[in-house]
């Protein structure tokens, strides 16, 4: 009923041309499904920052925002007295400093680039296939960092690769953040989005639509590898792989932090020039060409970029389900599709999931861990259900 | 930029020798064509003769598809492969006969994607896209969402989206508008509003070609008429010498008779 009424009243003012003289924000209202998106923006930057905060409070330990608040900022000296956690024994300042800032900084940090990047190239994807329904995996990225990663943990023992990767690999250690199975993920990730986009590129250009196919089949062809390397593997690769294959963020360092964050600066550095572009591809690739877009080129930095956002991903969080497909499209239904809004939108939206996704799933059976792939998909897939019974409404 | 500097009477577009092929078909055979500024040529035929192929290439389509192409297309002088893509777009708009849109883009901001190859600011761009919509019966529908209009509502939308492209003070020439069946699903008053638009255009000095499949349409509102058969040029000349019995005969296969419309003189089959 208010929905009609605001309708009406945006009809009138709309007819009685007030529309032309006002401010953008204005006319997006009289879209009147629509939110305003810098105040979605706002109100989603506060949320993503409470949900830092609780995600370092909260954890098998639990600690009062006091001490998170000193860990992170330094003690003074007041405060020297142990601090007493729920339920458990006091701890002292250097057990809550260390918990803080060498646990859970760097992790839920992580967790926010990661779902941050899952989210812009969900976006990205759906723009780019014109599909609302299209996810990041799409192009067989996921597929094949799987493969990788499962490769190395069945044929990854040290005296396989011993003289030409450094010897801190094997002892469990990790370069720049990652481990050699993230690097074994990445290897595959990047080599079959290449695959894929070298299979969909002739002359003419590259074929969205045959992308989508040798995708598919890339897809198909990593997965029966996996399958096999699973066949293949004793009880403990079998586990080790199957738990990769969920997600999980308990590898996080400040290492992997800094890789994941300098891929987000890139992706947020060159994206924003790209969203116009992005919006007019929408219309169809001619169209946009005609309205002055290099659609080849677009074509091949998105792409880029997205290979680069969830290879990278994958490799430091293992596979997280969910977050490309359904942050995006709850954004565009509630601010619509401009990309302008949309992309940096998306970002916070994943950013947030994937924190309290990676929250729940260290406290819901502490003080063990959930892999954080169950937790993305069973808190996404009912609220993208509900909003499914309102698509109409949003133009779907 | 120095377009301004052209001669009027000068053709803009000339095509010559235009070939097109996919595969084993021969889509289009030797075409030539030659449109001046501020004139409006329609392209008629047979479902198949290749029109959309025809507008498709003078767009510079085939550069981007597996298609054959040959032959010369040149605008202003220049070989259309010559522009830079964004150039090209503040001076070529297109309508294709079918859109994918299928985001839920209100119908203001399909317009205004029009204004994409311009920096003209956004009150111009704003303005523009109010006069469109004024000019194509849109304005109340500015801030429905695209994808729930009906058909020719659509049409509307992306007519006033090409129609934003090329708006622009003279002087900006030379400016071309390609239409693909710009009236197809649409009811008389706004294929009315639509011609309309199109002559204030061609008043201006834009030059349009459109496919048209309603023939007394395109005799009321053209100066030139071209016939295509199979991808071959049948005839190309003045609406009086084309609408002829034995030229509509020569085209459709049909048997019609031309009579004079009564208000305008113009001739129209029947």
């Amino acid at each position: 009923m208010l929905t009609l009424k605001v309708l009406l009243h945006a009809r009138a003012l709309i007819t009685s041309g007030a529309v032309f003289h006002c401010e953008r924000s204005s006319l997006r209202s009289l879209a009147a499904h629509r939110i305003n998106p810098i105040k979605l923006g706002i109100g989603c930057g506060f949320l993503l920052l409470l949900a830092i905060l609780a995600a370092i409070a909260m954890g098998s330990v639990a600690l009062p925002l006091s001490s998170v608040h000193a860990a992170l900022f330094g003690f003074d000296d007041s405060a020297k007295a142990p601090i007493h956690v729920l339920g458990t024994n006091e701890i002292s300042e250097f057990q809550v400093q260390i918990i803080v800032q060498e646990l859970r900084l760097p992790r839920v940090l992580l967790a926010a680039c990661i779902g941050a990047m899952l989210g812009i190239s969900g976006a990205v994807m759906q723009g780019l296939f014109r599909n609302p329904l299209a996810d990041p995996s799409l192009i067989g990225v996921t597929a094949g960092a799987i493969a990788g990663a499962s490769l190395i943990i069945v044929f990854g023992s040290a005296d396989f690769f011993i003289g030409w990767l450094p010897a801190e690999l094997f002892a469990g250690g990790a370069i720049a953040g990652m481990t050699l199975v993230s690097l074994g993920a990445c290897a595959g990730g990047s080599l079959t989005v290449w695959l894929v986009y070298r299979l969909a590129t002739t002359s003419a250009g590259t074929s969205v639509s045959t992308m989508l196919l040798a995708g598919i089949a890339i897809t198909a062809l990593t997965g029966s590898l996996s399958s096999w390397l699973e066949f293949t593997a004793d009880n403990t690769m079998l586990r080790r792989i199957s738990i990769w294959r969920m997600g999980g963020l308990d590898g996080a360092n400040y290492a992997g932090l800094i890789l994941a964050a300098s891929c987000l600066a890139i992706i947020a550095m060159v994206l924003p020039r790209c969203a116009r572009a992005l919006n007019l591809l929408l219309l169809g690739e001619s169209e946009a060409r005609h309205l002055g877009v290099d659609v080849e080129r677009l074509k091949l930095v998105l792409i880029v970029l997205v290979a680069l956002a969830v290879g990278v991903s994958v490799a430091l969080a293992g596979s997280i389900a969910f977050i490309g497909l359904i942050v995006p499209h709850i954004m565009r239904m509630l601010v619509g599709p401009d990309h302008r809004y949309l992309l940096p939108l998306a970002a916070l939206g994943g950013a947030i999931l994937l924190v309290i996704a990676d929250c729940l799933a260290r406290i819901v059976i502490a003080p063990a861990e959930l892999p954080v792939g169950i937790i993305t998909a069973v808190l996404g897939a009912p609220f993208f259900i509900s909003l499914l019974r309102y698509r109409h409404e949003y133009g779907f | 930029m120095g377009f301004s500097l052209i001669d009027f009477a000068h053709s803009i577009l000339t095509v010559e020798r235009l070939n097109v092929a996919i595969d084993a078909a021969q889509l289009l055979s030797d075409i030539d064509l030659q449109i001046e500024q501020g004139e409006i040529v329609s392209i008629i035929g047979p479902n198949g003769a290749g029109k959309t192929t025809l507008l498709r290439a003078i767009a510079g389509d085939f550069f981007h598809t597996s298609h054959r192409v040959s032959g010369d297309v040149q605008l202003a002088g220049r070989a259309l492969d010559q522009w830079p893509i964004a150039d090209k777009a503040r001076h070529v708009s297109f309508l294709p006969q079918f859109s994918s849109l299928n985001f839920p883009f209100i119908v203001f901001e399909v317009i205004l994607m029009g204004r994409a190859p311009h920096s003209t600011g956004d009150t111009e761009d704003r303005r523009i896209v109010a006069q469109v919509a004024e000019m194509m019966d849109l304005t109340h529908l500015l801030s429905r969402n695209y994808t729930q209009l009906s058909g020719g509502e659509k049409q509307r939308v992306h007519l006033a989206r090409v129609f934003a492209q090329l708006w622009a003070e003279q002087g900006h020439e030379p400016r071309v508008l390609l239409l693909d069946e710009p009236t197809s699903s649409l009811d008389y008053k706004h294929q009315y509003d639509v011609m309309q638009a199109i002559q204030n255009f061609a008043k201006q000095g834009v030059a349009v070609i459109q496919v048209m499949h309603d023939v007394n349409l395109a005799a009321q509102y053209s100066q030139k008429i071209v016939g295509l058969v199979g991808g071959c040029m049948k005839f190309e000349g003045g609406v009086e010498a084309i609408m002829q019995p034995q030229m509509m005969h020569a085209l459709f296969g049909i048997t019609v008779d031309v009579v004079r419309n009564p208000s305008s003189g113009l001739p129209v089959i029947v």
